[in-house]
């Protein structure tokens, strides 16, 4: 007869085996006396090795090893972590930046064109000529431009501008590079 | 009980008392298997403080999602074994690798196939705790440590071949034939 090897008794006892293994070993073990007596003798044998005591380190040791340690090692106040680029977060920022930048221009254009439609450049290249209406008509000039500045493009422009540096910071915040401490 | 793997985190986000927890986890534990290997407590000692030391200076850069205490584990038995190096530079049986047939110290017995459990008189006697003990003390250093790791600190056999660093089925090899030494050597103490 064939006998079980060691290996397979030892992991037989130790639950390791396939449930196909462990099949082939009980039809083994059940017509066999001196595996069946091995398999006890192993179990056996771990038992005893559970109940052995683990040799105990000097009382102090660890607190010994904490403040030796301590003082040397890098103790990381919130050390900082690489973090992993999200390059898809990077480009979805990178083109609202520059949609917002396009916006800008657009509506810059739009605002010098209105501008001029609106007199803005005859008023100015009238005061250039005659400086002198500053000093004799103050107010009426100071209104005259007000009335002449394309007040709503002029406004959105701003807007826009803000809101286009502000997406700009965003997309270099979330680069690689802007990102590491 | 807060994970290894928990602490660990915490103490990589600033938190000094995760270090002091983990060193007071796990010292009695590096100790025994450092003392098991050295036979000596002022190496034991010292191997295992040096095996915090390298441990946690490597965490910062290490991965942190795997298991901390088989790597713990690795760090120790790595310094046992330049420890064992040093000590006899040409010995034969050393950590690295299991004896081979015939290498063992020799003993007649253990080559008769091991079929008898002890008597139950004998299995509760401190003298047969005693001759485990002294059993255990005489196998080879790679056995010896599988031995440590398994029925002392519970470990899984997957984390017993990280922290030996070899294989699986190796594992299970140096666990069978370590036991099977034991029950001869055991028995022949004993009388049995």
């Amino acid at each position: 007869m064939r006998h079980l090897t060691p290996d397979i008794l030892d992991a037989y006892a130790e639950g390791l085996l396939t449930p196909a293994e462990r099949a082939v070993a009980d039809t083994h073990l059940a017509v066999c006396d001196r595996c069946r007596l091995a398999l006890v003798s192993l179990a056996q044998m771990g038992d005893l090795l559970r109940m052995q005591t683990a040799v105990a380190p000097p009382p102090e040791l660890a607190a010994t090893i904490i403040a030796r340690l301590e003082p040397t090692l890098p103790l990381p106040e919130a050390a900082p972590r690489a973090v992993k680029p999200n390059w898809a977060l990077s480009l979805w920022n990178g083109l609202e930046a520059v949609a917002a930048w396009l916006l800008l221009i657009i509506l810059g254009g739009e605002t010098v064109l209105a501008a001029y439609r609106s007199g803005l450049g005859e008023l100015a290249a009238l005061i250039q000529s005659q400086p002198e209406i500053l000093v004799t008509y103050p107010t009426e000039a100071f209104y005259a431009v007000v009335e002449a500045l394309p007040i709503i493009e002029l406004s959105l422009t701003l807007a826009v501008l803000v809101v286009a540096v502000w997406l700009m910071q965003r997309f270099v915040a979330t680069l690689p590079l802007g990102s590491r401490a | 009980m807060i994970a290894d793997e928990i602490l660990v985190q915490r103490y990589l986000a600033g938190e000094r008392d995760a270090f002091r927890q983990l060193v007071e986890r796990h010292t009695p534990a590096l100790f025994n298997l450092a003392f098991r290997l050295t036979r000596d407590r002022e190496e034991a000692a010292d191997i295992t403080q040096e095996a915090f030391r390298r441990a946690f200076e490597a965490l910062p850069t290490s991965r942190t999602d795997l298991p901390f205490k088989p790597w713990l584990f690795q760090i120790a038995v790595n310094l046992c074994r330049d420890w064992a190096k040093r000590q006899r530079p040409l010995a034969l049986a050393d950590l690295s690798r299991a004896p081979e047939e015939g290498e063992e110290r020799e003993d007649p017995a253990e080559r008769v196939p091991d079929t008898q459990p002890l008597p139950i008189a004998l299995v509760e006697a401190e003298e047969t705790r005693q001759a485990l003990q002294l059993a255990i003390e005489g196998l080879p250093p790679a056995y010896r440590a599988a031995i440590v790791l398994r029925y002392m600190e519970d470990m899984s056999y997957q984390d017993i071949a990280v922290a030996l660093g070899l294989p699986l089925n190796t594992v299970r090899t140096h666990l069978a034939r370590a036991k099977k030494a034991l029950q001869t050597r055991l028995k022949a103490e004993l009388g049995g």
